[in-house]
């Protein structure tokens, strides 16, 4: 990306902001999002939005100034720029600049024609009506495209064009007392050889068939049970118990149930989890992170023992060790802040169907919504999106409306079966009115005993 | 820059049947303390346009950052095409914005509020959380946040709408320790930089989180519950997408078929005042430039209005609330003002009921369903008998459907609390379900 703003102008502003402190940094980004959206029986709207802007930011001693501007002519640069220092001086630091690196995520970029668009969520649509019942269906598919590029007092450069796809279906169905919808999402950061391969259809008939099965479904029960956690329930559980509390901004500043703990036993020996940005095509993957620092895999808690903490180049800075890559914003009006990207627990050794027989009576989650966590205390908050009932080692009948609610590291120490499956799942994780694009996983989970939210 | 917008929708008036563009201006700082620490300054100058274009029942719109009028052009002669490419919908009404007074509520100081004056401020709200308790371990996030917004609604058939306002607000976040950790935070915001409650949000937040400190788990069982203004609040935001008519119109509401009856408690009165002086939720005209009034929502318990733009309005076939609030990429959606819970009485909690939980946070509230209405949200708060606390919980989940929180309210307090547009208060509920040990 070269954007619409002169190169010799940003390398001499950041010249002068790095006299300022150690580290200083222009983020520019464009970034365009097309939607279609099926709605109220037709194809109801296209949704265009083109964010576009740019960033600066100094780090002098731990302190952050940071500003940004839509307007990315010379003046509302050097104004944004120089607002962020305490007193301007006309010094400057020489900065060896790079040579400009240049990635993107995908071959093709996918930018579908109108009416492939309307194509697409028609089939979602119709194949949402999967029963008399349903009365509502929205279907929406978005094509993003995000080039950022980052240039900074160490001399990168480097431009990134990243592709996201995403299509959803939400589905409500109805029985004339009670309601029930259902939301069906699939998608990752990829460009049109994958996106072309994607079943909308599919994405249509599971929504409304899991509207119908929640709508028959009863309650579930509430009060303290063994839970199998699904693999193709994804991974929201290891992402609030566990992710959020190893994120070095939280954990740093003694906001974490994990703070001070590397090297401890904070987890069963049965789990490792990893934090892996450089994954194909997931949701939460890209080359460099929004602070220029190239993604990787990163091994948070190795056979229960925590291993290391999420870094950005702040919290890198000030601990004394090397970004891991987590370094992520939402945009370019953002200060980037340390995100996960896609963050999973590493698969064992035990058949699912023998986790899921080992349990007389619980629960079996094979879908799971949003969540929360108090970084704190470790306490965790989900929603069980499909949910049954294991009785006598077998999958039952459907529930409905159950939340499940525990301490992170208590229920890591617990999970005492580890499947040797994997499913991930796809979502928008938000922190500090942040939101990113993320994948979380797991394999199937045994927890002995865990507080069930019901009715 | 706005008259040359004016002449390139005048120039497609002959294509489109009328075309708006909602052009915004804002200007932002805010300062980060981590404890006594200035840890970041944060600045921000930004443009934005959103184009609605309508063509015989059809419309396309675009939210773009920036003020650039070649853009402007190039969306409404590229879209001429695409826009037929859509089904007609005799409720996409060709909406020209009416004449309303310019809403200025610009108290003056942004301008004068340095970032060293907001680091005072903000220094003062930790040192007001760190003195408002022993066991106060850190204060590890103390903002103040000012923005100034300017907002116009141009069009080719009438006088540009014009509304300017200046916003402040400060949120703390604190973590007490004894014999375990808990957190606490609060927000307070104000359109008047005198009358922002910082110090106050400060110690709220200081006791928010040492009230926790000691926490236990709760029995499973059905409880008198006592939704603090903070969690009512939250429970307000979506009760409130039960009223939105574009739910009720795809008969996603269940209080769809309720209009004129009852539909929750007799101690139940909310309604949405778009001019109260001040409000951080003022305004004279909405997203879409049509006139706002007080819209009384429910009216001891009897639901009185959904709220409306101008495509539900027109779907159903009543009166426009002046609601219209907009969406991604320039879709219009539905929200509210400044909504305002009513009290029921002067009484204290105590005085309806012996023994109750009293909730004073709430985690995964986005996970309510809003459509059969069902929530299950984490709760942490205080077991209380009387007058008397007995302990402090945490980890417990309450459960329920929002069709009976209506029904089973037993009073609202007169503990009003105000952020975001939003005036709460405490309230009381008869017995629902928690889930604990």
């Amino acid at each position: 990306m070269n954007g619409n703003f002169s190169e010799a102008v940003i390398h001499r502003i950041l010249k002068k902001l790095s006299a300022h402190g150690v580290y200083a940094e222009a983020f520019a980004e464009e970034t365009e999002r097309l939607a279609a959206v099926f709605e109220n029986g037709k194809p109801d709207r296209f949704e265009n939005t083109v964010e576009q802007g740019i960033a600066f930011r100094l780090i002098d001693d731990g302190k952050t100034f940071f500003g940004y501007t839509t307007d990315t002519d010379e003046m509302s640069m050097w104004d944004t720029a120089e607002a962020l220092l305490y007193s301007v001086k006309n010094d400057a630091r020489d900065i060896a600049f790079g040579a400009p690196v240049s990635v993107k995520n995908y071959k093709t970029l996918s930018r579908l024609p109108i009416e492939k668009r309307i194509a697409i969520i028609s089939e979602m649509d119709r194949a949402a009506s999967v029963d008399s019942c349903i009365i509502q269906k929205t279907g929406k598919y978005m094509e993003t495209v995000r080039n950022t590029r980052v240039i900074n007092s160490l001399g990168d450069d480097i431009s990134q064009s990243l592709n996201y796809v995403i299509a959803h279906s939400i589905v409500t169905a109805s029985n004339g007392k009670e309601m029930q919808t259902a939301v069906i999402s699939e998608g990752g950061a990829f460009g049109a050889e994958e996106a072309g391969k994607m079943d909308f259809a599919s994405i249509g008939d599971r929504a409304g068939k899991l509207a119908m099965q929640n709508l028959r479904a009863k309650n579930a029960p509430a009060g303290m049970m063994p839970v199998v956690l699904g693999s193709k329930a994804g991974g929201t559980m290891v992402h609030e118990a566990v992710g959020h509390g190893l994120e070095a901004d939280i954990a740093c500043n003694g906001m974490s149930v994990f703070a001070g703990r590397t090297g401890e036993k904070v987890a069963s020996e049965l789990i490792t989890v990893v934090d892996n940005g450089t994954l194909a095509g997931k949701r939460g993957s890209y080359l460099y992170d929004d602070e220029g620092t190239s993604s990787s895999e990163n091994v948070l808690i190795e056979n229960g023992v925590l291993k290391s903490y999420m870094y950005d180049r702040l919290y890198a800075m000030k601990e004394g060790k090397k970004s891991t890559g987590n370094g992520r914003r939402q945009s370019f009006r953002y200060r980037p802040i340390v995100r996960m990207t896609n963050t999973y627990i590493k698969p064992g050794v035990t058949k699912p169907e023998d986790i899921i027989a080992s349990v007389q009576k619980g629960l079996y989650v094979a879908g799971m919504g949003g969540g929360q966590v108090n970084t704190v205390t470790g306490d965790f908050v989900f929603e069980v999106t499909e949910g049954y009932l294991i009785e006598n080692g077998k999958i039952g009948e459907p529930v409905r409306n159950a939340t499940l609610t525990g301490n992170g590291p208590e229920v890591m120490a617990n999970i005492d079966m580890v499947g040797s499956d994997l499913g991930f799942g796809i979502g928008v994780c938000g922190k500090e009115w942040q939101s990113v694009p993320i994948t979380d996983a797991q394999p199937t989970l045994r927890i002995p005993e865990i507080t069930v939210g019901g009715r | 820059m706005n008259y040359d917008i004016k002449r390139i929708l005048e120039r497609h008036s002959g294509f489109y049947n009328n075309v708006t563009v909602t052009v915004s201006e804002s200007v932002s700082k805010s300062v980060l303390l981590n404890d006594k620490i200035v840890e970041s300054i944060d600045i921000g100058s930004e443009t934005g346009v959103v184009i609605r274009a309508f063509k015989d029942g059809r419309i396309v719109s675009m939210c773009s950052d920036g003020l650039n009028p070649d853009a402007i052009e190039s969306f409404l002669t590229e879209h001429q095409n695409v826009i037929m490419a859509l089904p007609k919908d005799v409720h996409n009404v060709t909406f020209k914005p009416e004449y309303s007074e310019e809403l200025i509520q610009n108290d003056g100081e942004f301008e004068s509020l340095t970032t060293a004056g907001m680091a005072e401020m903000a220094l003062e709200a930790v040192e007001t959380a760190r003195a408002a308790d022993i066991r106060v371990k850190s204060v590890n996030q103390s903002v103040i946040t000012a923005a100034k917004d300017c907002t116009r609604i141009i069009s080719p058939f009438c006088s540009d709408l014009y509304s300017e306002k200046t916003y402040y607000s400060s949120y703390t976040y604190v973590v007490a320790s004894h014999k375990g950790e808990q957190e606490g935070y609060s927000m307070a915001d104000s359109t008047v930089l005198k009358s922002l409650e910082h110090v106050k949000a400060a110690e709220e937040a200081a006791n928010s989180a040492c009230r926790l400190l000691g926490a236990k788990k709760l029995k499973t069982g059905k409880y008198g519950v006592l939704l603090n203004p903070v969690v009512m609040a939250d429970f307000l935001d979506i009760i409130v997408e039960l009223v939105n008519a574009d739910n009720v119109y795809k008969k996603i509401s269940m209080l769809g078929d309720r209009l004129g009856k009852s539909a929750a408690s007799e101690v139940f009165s909310l309604f949405d005042d778009p001019k109260v002086r001040g409000g951080v939720g003022t305004r004279y005209f909405d997203d879409e430039g049509h006139h706002t009034g007080l819209t009384p929502i429910f009216a001891n318990g009897i639901l009185d209005s959904f709220l409306h733009n101008s495509y539900t309005a027109s779907a159903l076939g009543m009166r426009n609330t002046g609601n219209a609030q907009s969406g991604s990429g320039g879709s219009m959606g539905i929200g509210v003002s400044n909504l305002i819970l009513k009290a029921s009485t002067d009484k204290m909690p105590y005085d309806f009921m012996n023994e109750y939980v009293k909730v004073t946070d709430v985690m995964g509230m986005h996970t309510a369903d809003t459509v059969s209405g069902d929530f299950s949200v984490g709760i942490s708060g205080v077991l209380m008998r009387g007058r008397e606390v007995i302990h402090p919980f945490s980890e417990a989940v309450l459960s329920g459907n929002l069709k009976d929180l209506l029904k089973g309210m037993v009073a609202v307090f007169e503990d009003y609390r105000t952020y975001a547009g939003v005036t709460s208060a405490s309230a009381l509920f008869d017995k629902m379900t928690v889930s604990g040990e």
